[in-house]
């Protein structure tokens, strides 16, 4: 089998799984968590995840794409050091330092998050578009493509599975650090795991990490089929 | 065809080229020769203004190059480059039809000339229409990239050492069949090369360069003649006698007449360097020569091929 169906075949049993342990909460052995439904704890999850994503993934890439434009390129090197020492620093102090700056809430998680998960997109938008080796470049250009075709049309394909590499890690890590969110008052399934802390309540605990768990790996499943898909070959030259 | 007029161009401080002056007729394939640093690539690279002239000006077709978009001017030229720069993640159909794409012919007119220009290249589109660059041999790229510069018959070609990258025996086969191709389309072709023996096998004219000031320009067997200066005639190499009879085919200086001995036979089509070498083992004065058919069309006499080895030899 190839490896695009082993991420089928993870998706949908990580996401059955997902999805009959919030849909159905009498499946729990165990009592779980009374203030919010397993359902409500997954949306509240998915949209701190989402939309902070979304946020990373638009920075990120713009942010990519402007330092290896010829005009951008000069704050190159800078942008890497900066993006590779904020990868160094763990996002939960990253979550914590956004209190002081936007009290509690959903906001300070939403920015924390949004912050942290450019980090990954950003660092191999940059590495993926300067592999796009020099030659492909320069034919591209005599042959008579406008600079903003070759972005579109040749760069942006090639570095397409690294890039997508760097949305799935900052989607997964995200989904960990959302988690954490709780602790600052953003709800999600990080609330039954703080309750569970606080009350000396595993239940609860066990609860919000099975959720998450199966979120982080339904996702990444998820890239992976993505990613499968997205192999050499699958690209079609538009015109 | 293409006219450079007092062409300057700097990088920095250093000047990559001087006042250089050269015309190119239509039809011709002039190659660029001189040692790395010399400007060959840079006198190349403005005339598709992938690099911009400090002065001078750039005639292609009579119309200065500054005179279109960058883009509308590459389109209307063929580029081929020394590391072929095939786009990997498209198949060599979709490489090939680049250019027509972005001039927006219709797609049964780009099929058709797909299959048309990889036919010249010797690649039949139905068996290699359908792969991806990672799937060519070097030369097999290097011959995908010459179709896709040829894709909208465009009436100039230029050739950054095209031929470099692919090893010498694969390199000899592929400049042979460029040749063959160039003989029916005559296109006006401008060719980058560091290499002497590639130089002489294909330029209708040579115009050679060192430190950005083109030193002589002029047909190749001129060149070879009467090297301009000892730069030129060093550059060009001591065997220049050799590689002038290179040029010319044993039919040129064939004898009608029937000798008392003859020894052995060879292709008509061999060139003069190829007969000496077939005279120095053969220790033979008279070779036959065939056509394609086998039959002799006439002979080849030794001193007469010395002679012609010693008019304009060296001086």
């Amino acid at each position: 089998m190839k490896a695009g169906g082993w991420s089928w075949l993870a998706l949908a049993g990580f996401s059955s799984a997902l999805a009959a342990l919030t849909l159905v909460p009498g499946l729990w052995p165990w009592v779980i968590y009374p203030r919010a439904t397993p359902l409500e704890l997954l949306g509240q999850h998915l949209a701190l995840v989402g939309l902070s994503t979304l946020a990373a993934v638009a920075a990120g890439l713009g942010l990519g794409i402007a330092v290896t434009r010829p005009a951008g390129q000069s704050f190159l090197p800078l942008a890497r050091t900066l993006a590779a020492v904020g990868q160094t620093f763990p996002p939960t102090a990253v979550l914590i330092l956004m209190v002081p700056a936007l009290g509690f809430g959903r906001g300070p998680a939403w920015a924390a998050l949004a912050l942290y998960g450019v980090l990954p997109v950003f660092a191999n938008t940059v590495e993926a578009l300067l592999a796009v080796p020099a030659a492909t470049r320069e034919a591209a250009l005599g042959l008579g493509f406008r600079p903003a075709q070759i972005l579109w049309r040749v760069e942006l394909p090639l570095a397409r599975p690294l890039i997508l590499a760097g949305v799935r890690t900052s989607t997964v890590v995200n989904v960990g650090t959302a988690a954490i969110g709780a602790t600052v008052g953003a709800g999600g399934l990080g609330s039954p795991i703080l309750s569970g802390l606080v009350t000396q309540n595993n239940g609860y605990l066990a609860e919000g990490a099975i959720l998450a768990g199966l979120l982080a790996l339904t996702l990444d499943a998820g890239f992976g089929v993505l990613g499968a898909a997205g192999d050499v070959g699958s690209t079609r030259p538009s015109s | 065809m293409i006219t450079f007029e007092a062409v300057t161009h700097r990088y920095g401080a250093m000047t990559a080229l001087d006042t250089v002056s050269l015309s190119v007729a239509e039809h011709e394939l002039c190659v660029l020769l001189g040692p790395s640093g010399s400007g060959k690539s840079t006198l190349l690279r403005l005339v598709n203004r992938l690099l911009e002239a400090h002065s001078g000006r750039i005639l292609v077709d009579g119309h200065d190059v500054r005179s279109y978009r960058a883009e509308v001017l590459r389109r209307g030229i063929g580029y081929v480059i020394q590391n072929v720069g095939l786009f990997p993640h498209w198949k060599v159909a979709d490489n090939v039809a680049t250019v027509p794409r972005l001039l927006g012919w219709e797609r049964s007119r780009i099929r058709a000339r797909v299959a048309e220009v990889l036919d010249l290249v010797g690649l039949p589109a139905g068996t290699y229409g359908g792969r991806y660059p990672h799937q060519l041999s070097g030369g097999e790229a290097q011959r995908v990239g010459v179709a896709r510069a040829l894709a909208s018959d465009p009436p100039v070609l230029l050739m950054d050492e095209p031929f470099s990258a692919v090893d010498p025996l694969g390199r000899q086969r592929i400049q042979g069949e460029f040749l063959e191709i160039q003989r029916r389309l005559k296109k006006t072709v401008v060719f980058v090369t560091h290499d002497v023996d590639e130089a002489v096998r294909l330029g209708d004219r040579i115009a050679l360069l060192k430190d950005g000031r083109l030193i002589q320009h002029d047909r190749t067997e001129v060149l070879l003649e009467r090297p301009a200066t000892p730069f030129v005639a060093e550059f060009l190499g001591r065997d220049r006698a050799l590689k002038r009879l290179s040029r010319v085919p044993a039919s040129a200086l064939a004898r009608s007449s029937a000798p008392p001995d003859s020894a052995g036979a060879l292709p008509e089509a061999t060139d003069l360097r190829l007969a000496l070498a077939h005279f120095l083992e053969s220790g033979t004065a008279v070779v036959a020569l065939q056509d394609g058919a086998g039959r002799i069309t006439g002979w080849l006499h030794r001193e007469d091929l010395e002679a012609l080895a010693r008019a304009g030899g060296p001086a």
